[in-house]
C-alpha cells in the first residue's frame, strides 16, 4: 500500500508552508524510506518538541504498515 | 472580593510564581514575590521553593478570571490546585483556560481525524461525543478500531497527540480533541485509579516512595487526582517526557 498519503496529509497541515512540502519515497528491498522535506523553518514543528510529532506519525505509520509486514522509516529534511 | 495573596509552591521558583499567577488568576507582573521557603537542591528533590504572592496592582481586565481562581480556591488548596492544573496542561495548551469550543470546531476536529484514518484507508468511523469548554471528545468505531488499542503504548494516545498537533495550525485559538473508543479511557481510568488507590495504601503501610511506570500526560492527571484527598500520601511527577513518571510519597508533614 501506497503511506504517502497519510504523510502528505499530516504535514500539510502541521506547517506554515504546505506549498513547500515534498515527500520522496524510496523504495529498498526489505525496507520503505519515505523522506519528507519542509521548508527550514517548517522543520521544527513536524518533528516537534524531542520529536514528539514525528514519532507519533512514525507509530501510526507502522501500525498501518503492519498489516503487510512492512515497516516504514520517516525521516525529515530542510529544503 | 478575590483573594489578594496566596502561597504557592514549585520546583523552581518561575514554577511557583506560576502556580501562584494561576491561584489568583493574574499575571505573574501583577505580583510580588516572597520566597517564604527554599528546600534543598537536588534532582529529586521537589517543591523546592515557596513563595508568598501579592497582588500588587489590579487592572479592570482581570477581575473575570480573579473570580474564578477565587472559586478554585475555595474549594482546594492552592497548591494541589496548582500542581494539578500544571499536570492537566497539554504541550499545546493555550493561555486562555476560557475558551468554548463550537460545533464548528467540533465538526472540524472529526472532519480532521476522519481524514487520517482514510488516508491510513482504516476502518474506522468518528463521531463527536460531547464537548466541554476547549475540548472536542470523539469517539471511535468500526472494523479497525481494535488496532489502535493493542499495544502497550496504544497508537490511539498517538494519534490524538498528532491530532492535536495539526489542530494548532489548522484551528488556532486554542480548542483541543480527545479520543475514544469502546470506553477505552473510562476502563483506563478506571484501572488506574484503582492501581492508584491500592498503591498508596501500601506507600502509608511501608512508608516509602513508589514510583509508576512512564505514563501520558493525561493518565498521570487522573492518578494525581485520585489521590487529593488520600490521606497520607502526596503525589508528584519526576522525569521528562515521554518517561516522565508519578510518583507517590508518604506525607512528612
Amino acid at each position: 500500500m501506497d503511506y504517502t498519503p497519510i504523510v502528505e496529509y499530516c504535514v500539510k497541515k502541521l506547517v506554515a508552508e504546505p506549498d513547500q512540502v515534498a515527500i520522496d519515497v524510496k523504495q529498498q528491498r526489505n525496507m520503505t524510506q519515505i523522506e519528507i522535506e519542509v521548508a527550514p523553518n517548517d522543520v521544527g514543528k513536524v518533528i516537534g518538541r524531542n520529536g514528539r510529532v514525528i514519532n507519533t506519525l512514525r507509530h501510526l505509520i507502522n501500525m498501518v504498515a503492519a498489516k503487510d509486514h512492512d515497516k516504514i522509516f520517516v525521516k525529515v529534511i530542510a529544503r | 472580593m478575590s483573594e489578594q495573596s496566596t502561597e504557592a509552591t514549585g520546583r523552581t521558583l518561575d514554577e511557583a510564581k506560576r502556580a501562584a499567577a494561576d491561584a489568583l488568576g493574574v499575571s505573574i507582573d501583577q505580583l510580588e514575590f516572597e520566597v517564604v521557603e527554599q528546600g534543598a537542591k537536588g534532582l529529586f528533590a521537589k517543591n523546592n521553593y515557596k513563595v508568598k504572592a501579592t497582588v500588587v496592582d489590579k487592572p479592570k481586565v482581570t477581575r473575570k478570571r480573579a473570580t474564578k481562581a477565587e472559586e478554585k480556591v475555595d474549594s482546594d488548596t492552592p497548591s494541589e490546585v496548582a500542581a494539578v492544573h500544571v499536570e492537566a496542561d497539554d504541550e499545546f495548551g493555550s493561555e486562555d483556560i476560557n475558551i468554548e469550543a463550537t460545533e464548528t470546531d467540533a465538526e472540524l476536529c472529526q472532519e480532521l481525524i476522519k481524514g487520517l484514518f482514510d488516508a491510513c484507508e482504516l476502518n474506522i468511523d468518528v463521531e463527536v461525543e460531547s464537548t466541554s469548554g476547549k475540548y472536542v471528545h470523539l469517539g471511535l468505531s468500526g472494523e479497525d478500531v481494535g488496532m489502535l488499542l493493542q499495544s502497550k503504548q496504544p497508537v490511539i494516545d498517538s494519534v490524538q497527540y498528532l491530532g492535536n498537533a495539526m489542530l494548532t495550525r489548522v484551528l488556532p485559538g486554542g480548542v483541543r480533541l480527545t479520543l475514544d473508543a469502546r470506553k477505552y479511557r473510562e476502563q483506563r481510568q478506571a484501572a488506574l485509579e484503582a492501581e492508584a488507590r491500592a498503591i498508596a495504601e501500601e506507600v502509608v503501610k511501608i512508608q516509602q516512595e513508589a514510583v509508576f511506570d512512564a505514563l501520558p500526560a493525561h493518565e498521570r492527571r487522573v492518578i494525581h487526582q485520585a489521590l487529593i484527598d488520600f490521606e497520607g500520601v502526596e503525589t508528584y511527577s519526576e522525569g521528562e517526557e515521554p518517561n516522565r513518571r508519578v510518583v507517590i510519597s508518604p506525607k512528612t508533614d
